[in-house]
């Protein structure tokens, strides 16, 4: 299977999916944090997994700032494992709409990164598998570290999680932002049955 | 309260999705003779509503470029606002009230299958 496999349609019907997805992870964000969630359209590609390691190299993410990355294992009806990198900006902005302050613990900070990253995986995953009509468990979510670390798991796995779906999300809080990136690992056969059940789901839409 | 005698309701269904408009061409009242046609972003649909008569606007708020909201704007500055139901992704208690005060009908969450839009079309006058 090769990245081509999803045709632009069937891209188009999956970004779809997951920003329905994540138009419920703003609200519950914004309730949580007190703050209006800016949403812009969730951007979405599927590329093999060497080509997603090189992510960190180029746009926005092309230069020396440190980032933060968790990681979430998920399974049943679709199962495999997402990433979510977050530039350090989130550990001082989130930390700060939480309450914590300036002087927030490392441990408090990484909650909150543990935090947002369960709600916003949790909602790309579940807009996902939506048109599979079958549940999604997560694992918790774990630290998995900075740029060296998130190379290393890239270069790691390859023959089980060979494609990945990117997924940009770009979170604007009211006056503050910070940028994050998500990213799903799904094994071909999870792929082939998302690509199965949109082809049904745009059939059935395309003959009524 | 509308003339409910239309001869067909011309419907502007603006998303940036193809999902999402032919989600939304199903979701339409079979009873209800419509002639549809679509945008795929704010302009597109500013550029509809100005140089055609809309019956009803089917309005997803995010979208690249010009979004929802400042789709409502535009149009509110000009004038030219059709009846507009807001079909949106984005749940939060601020948006649906910012699109209100921005004059639309009426706000339904997203869904794959958004079964409140005929009943949203009955209570503003509209099937």
């Amino acid at each position: 299977m090769t990245a081509s496999t999803l045709s632009p349609d069937k891209l188009d019907a999956l970004q779809e999916l997951v920003n329905m997805g994540m138009g419920k992870a703003g609200a519950a964000l914004a309730e949580v944090l007190g703050a209006f969630v800016e949403l812009a359209v969730p951007a979405l590609d599927l590329a093999d997994r060497r080509q997603v390691a090189t992510m960190l190299e180029h746009g926005s993410w092309a230069n020396d700032r440190e980032v933060e990355a968790v990681r979430q294992r998920f399974f049943g009806a679709l199962m495999g494992e997402s990433v979510m990198v977050f530039d350090n900006q989130a550990h001082a902005e989130l930390s700060d709409l939480l309450g914590h302050g300036p002087d927030a613990s490392a441990t408090e900070r990484q909650e909150a990164l543990l935090d947002l990253a369960n709600v916003v995986i949790g909602a790309c995953v579940n807009g996902i598998a939506e048109p599979l009509n079958e549940a999604v468990s997560f694992a918790p979510p774990a630290r998995l570290g900075g740029r060296a670390e998130v190379r290393g798991f890239m270069s790691r796995e390859s023959a089980a999680f060979g494609q990945g779906l990117v997924v940009n999300v770009d979170f604007k809080l009211e006056a503050r932002a910070f940028f994050s990136r998500v990213l799903v690992f799904l094994p071909e056969e999870s792929i082939r049955r998302i690509d199965l059940a949109i082809t049904q789901l745009l059939d059935g839409l395309a003959a009524s | 309260m509308r003339d409910l005698g239309w001869a067909r309701m011309r419907v502007l269904i603006v998303d940036d999705s193809r999902l999402a408009r032919m989600t939304l061409r199903k979701a339409l009242p079979p009873s209800l003779p419509t002639e549809i046609i679509e945008a795929t972003n704010g302009n597109e649909a500013i550029q509809c509503v100005e140089s055609s008569q809309v019956d009803l606007m089917l309005l997803d708020l995010t979208m690249p470029g010009r979004d929802g909201y400042q789709v409502l704007q535009a149009l509110q500055d000009v004038g030219r606002m059709p009846p507009t139901i807001v079909v949106s992704a984005d749940v939060q208690t601020m948006a649906v009230e910012r699109v209100m005060k921005l004059g639309a009908l009426a706000f339904i969450r997203k869904s794959l299958n958004p079964t409140e839009l005929a009943d949203v079309l009955k209570r503003a006058g509209l099937l």
